[in-house]
């Protein structure tokens, strides 16, 4: 089901006869590309000797992985006092403001309270995805990876927690005073507690990684180079690059007109300085390039045109 | 063709590292997983000390040139290596295979398994995308990519790429691949570091297995390669992931040294850590570390049978030092580029922010998920062993640790890096230069508590 662009579309899905004693949760399987932080889930319930009850809860959508990769979003329902009766009818409305991009509800589903369950929606409540998205593109993500959260607290700090409890009762084991059958009981609750811990953040190392390689594989698996890069810097440096190489010699000085703030040109000057090598990247140059990409202009009425491809232009400055 | 071409670029490192280590009569003297392990390191440090010496000679640069410079300079070694060697008395392994029962052996061999099918998958994340790391596009693959097409390493391109305070060992490596490749390709010299993560791992498989149970060695082994930032190192360029490897290896063949008195291990703990002098700024440090703790095993430590302090220090400096001094005065004569500043802080400044640095750096280690709970362990290993402090074990391993970040966060506190460091940029790549280091150190000092436990059980008696 795709909802198409609009300030705040809505759909309904009526016709339904769900006890809401049989649900708890709700699960959307949706595929967005931005974040959107508001948007309802809503019902309408027909309660015995009630008033019907009409309610709704707020939740926000992130955005898909790259790659395309829809993502889960679990709405608990049975916390809601207006949670109760015969649910007939169900809503959706989507906050999404100008954006003209479509959102995609791949599914909704209806889950009984139950373990599983709640195993299922605190799993992605970790939003492992999120940090996996971060692994395979490593960024920021070479300096530090960004931190698994359950609620409030990172899992490091949960997991190492833990781990100072087993260090403290295998100390205590060293103690004089504790009988032997303690010490044993002590020591084996405490290397289960530090193993168990160890064993479950091996886990989830392996599903980051194994999630990563697949959002890694979605957008750049069995690409060239120059189509991973051009994904990357959103528009053809590498073949901006080839064609003046082509057409210059080695070694020929330009400088580039980029755009964005500081940080954003920062990054961009030192992508095209390395595409273009054995071209130099100087801003001194009398040769100056520009990219339609960046809407941007440096160049003065004077500047000459003296060669132009797909996407930039080379001026002779004066 | 790429990984074919990849490949056949990696192995050559690891057969002239394989043949020399061979030659000298180490084949047996250490576990087959350390011996491969450490040829990788060795054949690919030979070949980056040729590479940069064909342009000192005015030889192009190109791989017609250097095949035969690095095959001359191989069997110059081999020569040599073949004339001084001498018979090795082996360290054999805590138990051999037969020892193991069928179930243990069973879960070796899946865990074995599970964890070269973890490595090709990082190899495969590594070779699916092209080099994006700010360092590399920014310094050194971008040198490397000067020197393929200038044939040579000009002066001109060093200075103007930027700061000249990174050695040279790494550029020259991606492109030694690159040229296997026949042109330049962005992903190529990636896979030299799955390789990387790989002989770091072997390493420490190989030299845990000399005092620990080959499932141990395995569990070990495996709690390093859980580490998140070291695995995600393994898929992009940085130099942080090789400089790991080679302080461990530093550290491994010193530890061996204190236990065998062998002329060798000292010798491959050398190679070692002029290796790492020449992939990075913070190998000198990891070097002058690691010559302050020998030369306290040496003089100060109760060995058994004394070691001679000044040849056995002189033996281990005499590659590094030599290495950096050659990169240090290049750097000061031919290059014009400013160093990186690291304008010292006035003395309230520096206590005033030691306070924040240590709060902030403390804070990172306990929360964050590139490590998972190793430094927990790592500092609580440590608080058990306190008293043997002066032991190889804990000198060689866990006093690196210590020294180095003690020494970065000093820095930090008393320079311009404060901010690079409260930005969140620098300390976890520090803390990864030391990570596998501590990772084996939990894993030595577990496995050795493991081996009592087990000596003094009725059934081990029995």
């Amino acid at each position: 089901m795709v909802i198409p662009s609009g300030v705040a579309p809505t759909i309904v899905i009526s016709g339904l006869a769900v006890s809401a004693a049989d649900v708890a949760y709700a699960r959307l399987q949706i595929r967005s590309p931005i974040a959107i932080d508001e948007a309802y889930l809503g019902w309408a319930a027909a309660r015995r000797g009630q008033p019907d009850a009409r309610s709704n809860r707020r939740f926000a959508i992130p955005r898909e992985l790259r790659g395309g990769f829809p993502r889960s979003v679990w709405i608990r329902l049975d916390e809601a006092p207006e949670w109760s009766g015969t649910v007939q009818n169900l809503g959706l409305l989507i906050v999404v403001g100008e954006s003209g991009q479509p959102v995609v509800i791949e599914s909704i589903a209806l889950f009984p309270a139950g373990l599983l369950t709640q195993s299922r929606a605190w799993w992605e409540a970790l939003a492992l995805d999120d940090v996996a998205e971060d692994l395979a593109f490593p960024l920021w993500s070479l300096n530090t990876v960004r931190p698994v959260m359950v609620g409030a607290r990172t899992l490091g700090s949960i997991a190492t927690g833990v781990v100072c409890v087993g260090l403290v009762l295998l100390v205590l084991t060293r103690l004089k005073p504790v009988r032997p059958t303690l010490s044993r009981a002590l020591a084996g609750t405490a290397i289960g507690l530090i193993v168990c811990v160890a064993m479950g953040l091996v886990a989830v190392a392996a599903y980051l990684e194994t999630r990563a390689f697949r959002v890694e594989w979605a957008v750049f698996g069995a690409r060239s180079s120059a189509d991973d890069y051009r994904y990357m810097d959103g528009f053809d440096l590498v073949g901006t690059a080839a064609d003046l190489n082509r057409a210059l010699p080695a070694g020929t000085e330009l400088a580039a007109c980029l755009w964005g703030n500081p940080r954003a040109r920062d990054l961009l000057s030192r992508r095209v300085r390395y595409e273009l090598y054995p071209l130099r990247l100087t801003p001194d140059a009398t040769l100056l390039l520009e990219f339609d990409e960046g809407k941007t202009t440096c160049r003065t009425p004077d500047d000459q045109l003296i060669l132009s491809g797909l996407g930039y232009h080379v001026y002779q400055r004066q | 063709m790429t990984y074919a071409w990849g490949l056949l670029a990696s192995a050559i490192p690891v057969g002239v590292g394989a043949v020399l280590l061979f030659r000298a009569g180490l084949y047996g003297h250490m576990h087959v997983a350390l011996f491969v392990g450490v040829a990788y390191g060795l054949g690919l440090a030979l070949i980056s000390f040729v590479l940069v010496i064909l342009p000192v000679l005015g030889i192009p640069l190109t791989l017609l040139w250097a095949l035969p410079s690095v095959g001359l300079a191989w069997g110059a070694l081999w020569f040599a290596t073949g004339r001084f060697s001498k018979h090795v008395e082996s360290v054999p392994a805590s138990t051999p295979a037969s020892a193991r029962g069928l179930w243990m052996r069973a879960v070796w061999a899946v865990g074995l398994a599970l964890l070269v099918a973890k490595l090709g998958l990082i190899g495969v994340r590594a070779m699916d995308k092209p080099v994006i790391g700010w360092d590399a596009v920014t310094t050194h693959s971008l040198r490397a990519k000067a020197m393929y097409y200038d044939q040579t390493i000009a002066r001109s391109s060093l200075d103007w790429i930027g700061s000249a305070d990174y050695p040279l060992g790494l550029p020259l490596l991606e492109l030694w691949v690159n040229w296997f490749q026949g042109r330049w390709d962005d992903t190529a010299f990636k896979i030299l570091f799955p390789g990387f993560l790989a002989a770091l791992l072997a390493m420490l498989y190989g030299a845990l297995r000399e005092v620990v149970r080959p499932l141990g060695s395995l569990f070990g082994a495996w709690f390093a390669a859980s580490l998140p930032l070291l695995v995600e190192h393994a898929t992009d360029a940085y130099l942080d992931l090789p400089l790991a490897y080679t302080t461990l290896g530093t550290s491994i063949f010193l530890w061996r040294h204190a236990r065998t008195r062998e002329a060798h291990d000292l010798l491959l703990a050398s190679a070692m850590a002029a290796f790492g002098v020449w992939i990075k700024r913070e190998g000198a440090v990891a070097f002058g570390i690691a010559l302050a703790l020998l030369a306290l095993w040496s003089v100060i430590a109760r060995a058994p049978v004394r070691a001679k302090p000044v040849s056995t220090l002189a033996a281990f400096a005499a590659m590094p030092a030599l290495v950096w001094v050659a990169w240090a005065v290049f750097r000061w004569t031919a290059l014009e580029s400013a160093p990186l500043s690291f304008q010292p802080s006035s003395v309230s400044d520096f206590f005033s922010r030691a306070l924040a640095v240590a709060a902030y750096a403390s804070g990172e280690l306990w929360r964050s998920s590139n490590w998972n709970v190793l430094w927990p362990l790592f500092f609580g290993v440590w608080l058990f062993h306190a008293r043997r402090s002066l032991d190889p074990d804990i000198l060689f391993f866990t006093w690196p640790v210590v020294l180095t970040l003690a020494a970065f966060l000093a820095t930090s506190a008393g320079t311009v890096m404060f901010d690079f460091l409260m930005q969140g940029s620098t300390l976890h790549r520090m803390v990864l230069h030391v990570a596998p280091l501590a990772a084996f150190s939990v894993g030595l000092m577990v496995g050795r508590h493991w081996e009592t436990i087990r000596a003094r059980a009725p059934r081990a008696r029995g």
